[in-house]
């Protein structure tokens, strides 16, 4: 615009007001020499600490952890018994008379039922709510994470995924490509959601959550309902808790009775073993009774034979020939036997009660 | 699958259930005024049946934690405190992962099969060790829509 003196007046865009009337007043700014004294006031208040952002996310889901415990417990199981005894072709194990099961010690608490009965067997809506916080839907603040820290939860959150699915082992590359996937899906899942919230004028400056838009974008993003989640929820996250728990039960059940049978064989075993003291006892007429399977318990049914098996009754002429064939073993047994020459000759003194039969044996004992 | 646990009816899955099987007779039998009643409860009936539910998972904590999920929804521009609702986007992409891996269980399982039965004497022995490979897990995200390729340098 011109002016009446013939120069044209310039205003700038954005260019400051010359206010040269302004005065600062004294709440507006302090004064150089206070600031001295403020500065002091603040560090006798104490050290400025910078602001704790630590939050701890927890990666726990009960039961899930469980699941996965109970699946552990059961392998251990199932590999106990393949080492201690032979599968016979048919559902009877053959226990391995060599080894005796070793004891293991499960607490109760690891199969404990965490799912209630009720939330099992009754469809949702039968099921009281009970008035909380949760279900009354009052907010909830959660800290706020980065991104590194959420795709490193993920990671660990997929491999907790493949082991209840059955993995034991995978490659790094794998869990990287599964998380991956696991965000991409997250990501697309949520822009659906967005976008249904931005089509409808009503919620379009909405940010509040709401239930009926989910449906919509997770139905548009999988083709499928949400009921679909509860139906995954019920069958495959609480009722395979479920078998799992019973597949363990049974398979202890198993464990237990075969080490029951392992330990009484051993006990077994352990009554009729052979030792030094033992065959000592049995030339004074004193052994035991049992049955035998190893070498030491041959010459200890042989000895028990010898002694009369406690009443020096000669049976006859087929026990005759049964002992007779049995030289063959006292003959193995000869040099072993060879520095117990008095203890022998004491035996057929003791034994003189043995007839014939005893005295058809000297001859080997004397050489 | 769908409504056998709810009772309720999708379009797209008409037929599949037992209790879709069931109410679609109903709707037959009765006429416009029961078909418009069935209408109407379809219309209504997935939000309560599914808030019903939401309600139920206060006792399960997802595998996802509701911090994580909370994080990709303040991304997309959402007000994440509702406990509710966080908790079902939580699961839902359990279940995602959890289909994903259980198809890359089977592909898994095949291709041992696979190699046992070509190798001449192999062990008939059972194998419970499962290695989840890359090549396994290309074929099961295929089915999802996810199409892995290496990068040209790397072929």
């Amino acid at each position: 615009m011109a002016s009446g003196n013939g120069t044209l007046q310039v205003e700038h865009w954005g260019s400051l007001r010359l206010d040269g009337d302004a005065q600062l007043t004294s709440d507006k700014y302090v004064p150089t020499t206070a600031k001295k004294s403020k500065l002091e006031e603040i560090r006798q208040q104490g050290e400025i600490q910078p602001e704790d952002t630590h939050h701890i996310v927890e990666l726990k889901s009960s039961l899930v952890t469980q699941t996965i415990e109970v699946m552990k417990q059961t392998e251990m199981l199932q590999s106990l018994i393949d080492t201690y005894s032979n599968k016979n072709g048919t559902s009877n194990y053959l226990l391995n008379p060599c080894q005796m099961i070793p004891e293991v010690d499960f607490p109760p608490e690891n199969a404990a039922d965490l799912v209630g009965g009720q939330k099992f067997q009754k469809p949702i809506w039968f099921i009281p709510t009970v008035d909380t916080a949760y279900s009354r839907g009052e907010p909830q603040p959660y800290p706020e994470i980065s991104s590194l820290v959420c795709r490193q939860t993920l990671r660990k959150v997929m491999c907790g995924m493949l082991r209840l699915a059955g993995f034991t082992d995978c490659s790094e590359s794998a869990i990287q490509l599964l998380t991956d996937a696991t965000e991409e899906f997250l990501r697309s899942f949520i822009g659906e959601y967005r976008e249904t919230y931005d089509i409808n004028p009503r919620l379009k400056k909405s940010t509040m959550l709401r239930l009926l838009p989910l449906e919509q974008a997770y139905t548009s993003v999988t083709g499928t309902s949400l009921t679909q989640v509860h139906n995954y929820y019920k069958h495959r996250v609480m009722a395979r808790n479920r078998a799992e728990i019973a597949e363990f039960n049974c398979v202890l059940q198993e464990y237990d009775k075969l080490m029951k049978e392992s330990q009484s064989s051993m006990s077994m075993q352990k009554h009729n073993e052979f030792n030094g003291s033992e065959y000592l006892n049995m030339l004074d007429n004193s052994t035991g009774t049992g049955s035998s399977q190893s070498m030491g318990h041959i010459v200890g049914d042989i000895m028990q034979d010898l002694s009369g098996n406690g009443n020096g009754q000669v049976q006859g002429q087929g026990q005759q020939g049964q002992m007779l064939r049995s030289t063959s073993l006292y003959g193995l047994l000869e040099n072993s036997q060879s520095s117990t020459n008095a203890t022998t000759s004491n035996m057929t003194n003791t034994s003189s009660s043995g007839g014939a039969t005893t005295n058809s044996f000297q001859p080997n004992f004397e050489s | 699958m769908v409504g056998s646990n709810f009772g309720i009816i999708y379009s797209g899955s008409a037929g599949s259930g037992q209790g879709n099987a069931g109410t679609s007779s109903n709707v037959g039998q009765g006429g416009s005024n029961l078909g418009a009643t069935v209408e109407r409860e379809r219309s209504s009936a997935p939000g309560s049946h599914l808030s019903d539910f939401m309600l139920q998972l206060e006792d399960y904590t997802p595998l996802i934690p509701d911090t994580v999920t909370s994080h990709y929804l303040n991304m997309g521009g959402f007000h994440a405190d509702d406990k509710r609702i966080v908790r079902l986007v939580s699961l839902a992409a359990q279940k995602y992962i959890s289909d994903v891996i259980d198809d890359a269980l089977q592909h898994s399982k095949a291709r041992t099969h696979m190699q046992n039965s070509n190798t001449p004497g192999g062990s008939k022995a059972k194998d419970r060790k499962f290695t989840l490979t890359m090549e396994d897990l290309q074929q099961a995200l295929a089915d999802y829509g996810v199409n892995v390729r290496k990068m040209d340098y790397s072929q």
